[in-house]
């Protein structure tokens, strides 16, 4: 489970330095708990002066409070018995290897999890309350499948006025022809996806926000995003097709809607309770 | 109620500094926003008297009483709003349902997917998005599958489809009515199938080879169907991540026997 409260503030503000620390802790956070802070940076490369400002901007004091609260975290983490029970029978290869994928998968979406804040559901919710159009671009291939996602879940809790579209022209167009407060919707596995980067240009410069879903790490539209949600998922592609997992994104959307659900149901009894 | 008033309630309190408790409630959340010199002049008091009072109730000063302030209003939002814990509900959720389920089975249907059979993926309504994804996905790491997400059509399929053919089915109510027939021919031809489901009571498991239960809630709101299948998602994601895992061992080893050995053939 990754330990560390980010939020998107926080994430802005690393540089690339930071964000390759970020990402060396997120994959070997045991290892990370058991070196000192010159260990550390000899195993990343970095000075420990960048390890210190790393830590501060993650809100800790120093790299002894930041492994604090990674230790904290570990033992907090999920039970790994049953996967190992359900594997024992197998050659120890592929037994290691189907745990590692299970806690790595785990580990994705705990992380996920962690980056879902009130802040960004309560500023989401407001637009879902309103009765703003909503645009979502859908871009052919596997991303078309979470937009598709978010579109149906929207319906299915009553939302109107949501408009899923596969042509970025189409949805440019759109962009510069919508006269009401509206807002755009954009997922990207990369973070720097051309049509949807631009996309994201076009509606920055005509003021619509944007709800984003993109990776942790630094990109293009969520520094144009007025609402980001950010995920762990590892970049993977078959010799140029592109197959990195989308669970974390389904994940965020399924969050989203399950919060969104509970905040209605609390309001309506609220209501009825006056 | 916020702790800091509480506590402030709690201690001896001269009439002044019972008005500046009574400000600060009733100015409360805008107080956080304001500077010792704005406070004391809406008080009519000195800020010597704040900074007081804010020691009286152990801060150093009247900045450090303004944070612990915010950090206990940040507190209170988030217990209002994440009061069921639903982030860290539907996270255990998550794991219980990576837990629960039979790796072994989904390496034989990891095995079958990545096989010379044809495959056909099937799903209607929201569970399609999931045949979809796994449809795509496995295309994307070149084992080439079939999408079906018309019911008629799938049910003129039916008869036609080889017998060694594997036929996938997403249904997250295990949905009797559309499915009951095509798996009772499916069964009676022998095609392998598959079942991805949230009912583990569902007529559809006894006719098919493998069933995988996750543990979604199906639910509706207004009649409409709102279970977002999270867990048939994580489903679909494994099996994917297991046929990743053998095609790199198919790349990776330079003794296809040995790799035969890691991933055994599907058990006809």
């Amino acid at each position: 489970m990754f330990p560390l409260q980010l939020n998107d503030q926080i994430i802005q503000s690393l540089s690339k330095n930071e964000l390759k620390i970020l990402q060396y802790v997120y994959g070997h956070s045991s290892e990370t708990c058991e070196m000192s802070i010159h260990e550390f940076s000899r195993v990343i490369s970095y000075s420990p002066a960048t390890v210190l400002r790393f830590c501060r901007k993650l809100g800790f004091s120093g790299f002894a409070e930041f492994k604090y609260a990674l230790r904290t975290n570990a033992s907090k983490q999920p039970d790994q018995e049953s996967v190992d029970s359900a594997s024992e029978k197998l050659p120890t290869s592929i037994s290691m290897e189907r745990q590692v994928m299970i806690s790595a998968m785990f580990n994705n979406i705990s992380g996920t999890s962690h980056l879902i804040s009130q802040d960004l559901l309560e500023r989401t919710f407001a637009f879902f309350d309103s009765d703003c159009p909503i645009y979502i671009f859908s871009p052919a291939g596997i991303t078309e499948i979470p937009c598709d996602y978010f579109e149906k879940l929207l319906f299915s809790i009553g939302r109107q006025n949501v408009y899923r579209t596969a042509s970025a022209r189409m949805c440019e167009h759109l962009l510069y022809s919508v006269n009401r407060k509206a807002l755009l919707i954009l997922v990207s596995t990369s973070g720097n996806f051309g049509p949807t980067e631009r996309l994201a240009r076009v509606a920055s410069t005509n003021n619509i926000p944007i709800l984003a879903i993109t990776p942790y790490s630094s990109n293009s539209i969520a520094s144009l995003a007025d609402i980001n949600y950010r995920f762990f998922t590892d970049q993977r592609e078959n010799s140029g097709a592109e197959f990195t997992s989308r669970l974390p994104i389904f994940y965020i959307i399924c969050a989203i809607i399950n919060c969104y659900l509970d905040y209605k149901q609390k309001g309506d009894s609220h209501d009825s309770d006056l | 109620m916020i702790p800091i008033f509480e506590q402030a309630h709690s201690l001896f309190l001269t009439p002044t500094e019972s008005e500046i408790l009574d400000w600060f409630e009733n100015h409360f959340p805008q107080c956080l926003y304001m500077n010792l010199e704005e406070m004391s002049d809406q008080l009519y008091t000195s800020s010597a008297t704040i900074v007081r009072f804010c020691q009286k109730l152990g801060f150093k000063g009247f900045n450090e009483f303004k944070y612990q302030l915010r950090q206990q209003l940040k507190e209170q939002k988030n217990s209002a709003l994440f009061s069921d814990n639903i982030i860290e509900h539907s996270l255990a959720l998550f794991r219980d349902n990576l837990e629960q389920l039979d790796l072994d089975a989904l390496q034989e249907v990891a095995n079958l997917l990545s096989s010379d059979r044809t495959i056909y993926i099937c799903g209607s309504n929201l569970s399609s998005l999931i045949a979809s994804y796994l449809h795509t996905v496995l295309s994307s790491l070149d084992y080439s599958c079939i999408l079906i997400e018309w019911q008629r059509l799938l049910g003129s399929l039916i008869g036609q489809m080889s017998r060694d053919s594997v036929l996938l089915i997403v249904s997250a109510h295990g949905d009797t009515q559309y499915y009951q027939s095509i798996m009772e021919t499916a069964f009676e031809r022998g095609i392998k199938t598959i079942l991805l489901t949230c009912e583990r009571d569902s007529p559809l498991v006894s006719l098919s080879s493998f069933a995988f239960f996750s543990n979604d809630h199906n639910q509706e709101l207004a009649n409409v169907d709102t279970n977002p299948r999270i867990g048939l998602f994580a489903i679909a994601q494994i099996l994917i991540e297991l046929v990743t895992l053998k095609k790199r061992h198919i790349f990776s080893t330079s003794h296809p026997t040995e790799e035969a050995s890691i991933f055994p053939n599907e058990k006809d």
